[in-house]
């Protein structure tokens, strides 16, 4: 028993050193940008240099693992792209055929291949005619370009439509639920995103016309000389903000105001399950989710938002009510934002009927929720028990009434 | 039917390299050699114009005698056509400048 515990401790041991080992002989990096071929393949030869060898290839990140310093040439290659068949991958022929010609395929990742070859081997750049060389790089301007169509257009097709329509939907929605990071966070990431392919495109462009004029790439660290420092610290000043907008949106997720619901619904303007119905409030509901009893409140550029779950129990007869409250910034956005929640909600529907109230500007109603406007606050309600639902909601409107008048 | 454009050195210089067939690294040697290495073709530059080559049915492919993944490439009867009409067509033009060297004497 002893020595059995001895030796799966070696063996631990062992992995434990290797996976050390491992780490110290491995290097991550950030991967280049599609359009930055001369930095890149600078970068590779430094590392080989250093005695660091280029392994793996990622759309984020390279990886290096440790080696001989050598001097090596590397050299990135992209393969067709057409726009409407998309990459086509590079043939293993072609492959074989810059090995035989001493271009060693080092790495691929979606049509970007990565060759290498010794630098004292002198081998034949691999192209001699800048003709050719323009066809691979202009199916990299087309790679960027398609992507970057696609992206900017479905991103700012979506802000476009939406504030043309001055629709209230499932983006408004998460946009007034999650408050004013996530606002920033979505304008960063558009602007950061279109940036970097019109830049991406924009750089490419002068590569293709470059070669165009018949001047080659400098493959070579001392001919290159870094240019663009603009265009490079609008895009950090944009990455850097969008790396913010994304911690804040996180800490604002995680550290949310959470708290268990009040005894009393004096001085709160949501609606308590218990206002309207009988019964005990209990932590088991019907759904097995883990909201409990509990109202999640944020403060937001468009609105004030409660979110609340509770669950009462009578008898044999139980109640969950689940309620979304907007106190809106303006009132302008109320109705449609009304209709957004019923359609949203699980337990609605398209097609809910409109109700009159004196007190209320609209109620409409599907299904197991019911969705109510006075002035610039919103409430969506569902509410899920064995009570008829229509006295149900006239109730919940009186108590709401009270409370807003 | 339009008449063929001019066709580019490297163009040129494979369909004269496959007067017998030949594999890629083999094309290349060929061509420093028939250009008194004067013409060092890269590897894209040479798999680039091949593909084109062959679309256009002026190449054909094989398989190379005991490696199957080594291809050689042939001439097709097109292609030959082909490289005669652009190696006349280049000897009228140096025969149309034959007096520049005469002036010279």
């Amino acid at each position: 028993m002893k020595r059995e515990k001895s030796s799966l401790l070696d063996g631990l041991v062992q992995k434990t050193e290797h996976l050390i080992k491992k780490i110290k002989n491995t290097k991550w990096l950030r991967t280049l940008p599609v359009y930055e071929i001369e930095r890149a393949e600078e970068r590779y030869q430094i590392m080989a240099e250093n005695g660091w060898l280029l392994k793996k290839q990622g759309s984020s990140w390279e990886r290096y693992e440790r080696g001989t310093p050598q001097k090596l040439r590397y050299r990135i290659e992209y393969s067709q792209v057409k726009a409407i068949d998309g990459i086509q991958e590079m043939t293993d022929e072609q492959v074989d055929f810059y090995a035989d010609c001493g271009w060693e395929l080092v790495s691929e990742r979606r049509g970007v291949y990565v060759f290498c070859a010794p630098a004292e081997a002198e081998p034949i750049e691999l192209y001699s005619e800048p003709k050719e060389q323009i066809r691979m790089l202009r199916s990299v301007h087309n790679y960027i370009g398609g992507i970057g169509l696609c992206v900017a257009s479905s991103l700012v097709g979506r802000w476009v439509a939406d504030i043309w329509t001055d629709g209230t939907d499932f983006f408004s929605l998460a946009t007034l639920y999650a408050g004013d990071w996530l606002i920033l966070f979505s304008i960063a990431a558009l602007v950061y995103v279109v940036w970097d392919m019109c830049y991406g495109y924009y750089r490419c462009h002068l590569l293709v016309r470059r070669v165009k004029k018949g001047k080659t790439l400098h493959h070579t660290p001392e001919e290159k000389k870094s240019k663009h420092l603009v265009g490079k610290a609008i895009k950090s000043f944009l990455g850097i903000s969008l790396l913010i907008t994304i911690v804040g949106s996180i800490v604002l997720i995680v550290g949310r105001d959470k708290e268990k619901l009040p005894e009393s619904g004096e001085g709160i303007p949501y609606l308590l399950a218990g206002e309207v119905y009988e019964g005990e409030r209990t932590d088991k509901n019907i759904f097995g989710r883990g909201e409990k009893n509990e109202v999640t409140h944020t403060k937001g550029i468009l609105a004030e938002y409660y979110h609340t779950t509770e669950y009462l129990i009578k008898d044999d007869d139980f109640v969950s009510l689940d309620q979304n409250l907007y106190i809106l910034r303006s009132q302008k956005r109320a109705i449609s934002l009304a209709d957004s929640l019923l359609e949203q909600s699980l337990f609605g529907s398209d097609d809910g009927k409109v109700f009159e109230h004196p007190f209320f500007d609209y109620v409409v109603e599907g299904r197991y929720t019911m969705v109510a406007v006075k002035g610039n606050m919103v409430i969506g309600i569902t509410c899920i028990s064995s009570d008829a639902l229509r006295e149900g909601w006239m109730t919940v409107l009186e108590v709401l009434a009270k409370k807003w008048d | 039917m339009a008449e063929t454009p001019p066709m580019t050195e490297a163009m040129y210089y494979i369909l004269l390299s496959l007067e017998q067939p030949v594999h890629g690294y083999g094309m290349m040697q060929r061509i420093r050699e028939l250009s008194h290495d004067r013409v060092k073709m890269g590897p894209g530059t040479l798999y680039g114009v091949l593909t084109r080559m062959r679309h256009d049915g002026w190449i054909e492919q094989i398989e190379a005698e005991g490696d199957a993944r080594r291809k050689t490439y042939v001439l097709t009867a097109c292609g030959r056509r082909e490289l005669l009409a652009e190696y006349h067509r280049l000897q009228k033009m140096v025969n149309d400048g034959a007096f520049l060297e005469e002036r010279d004497r």
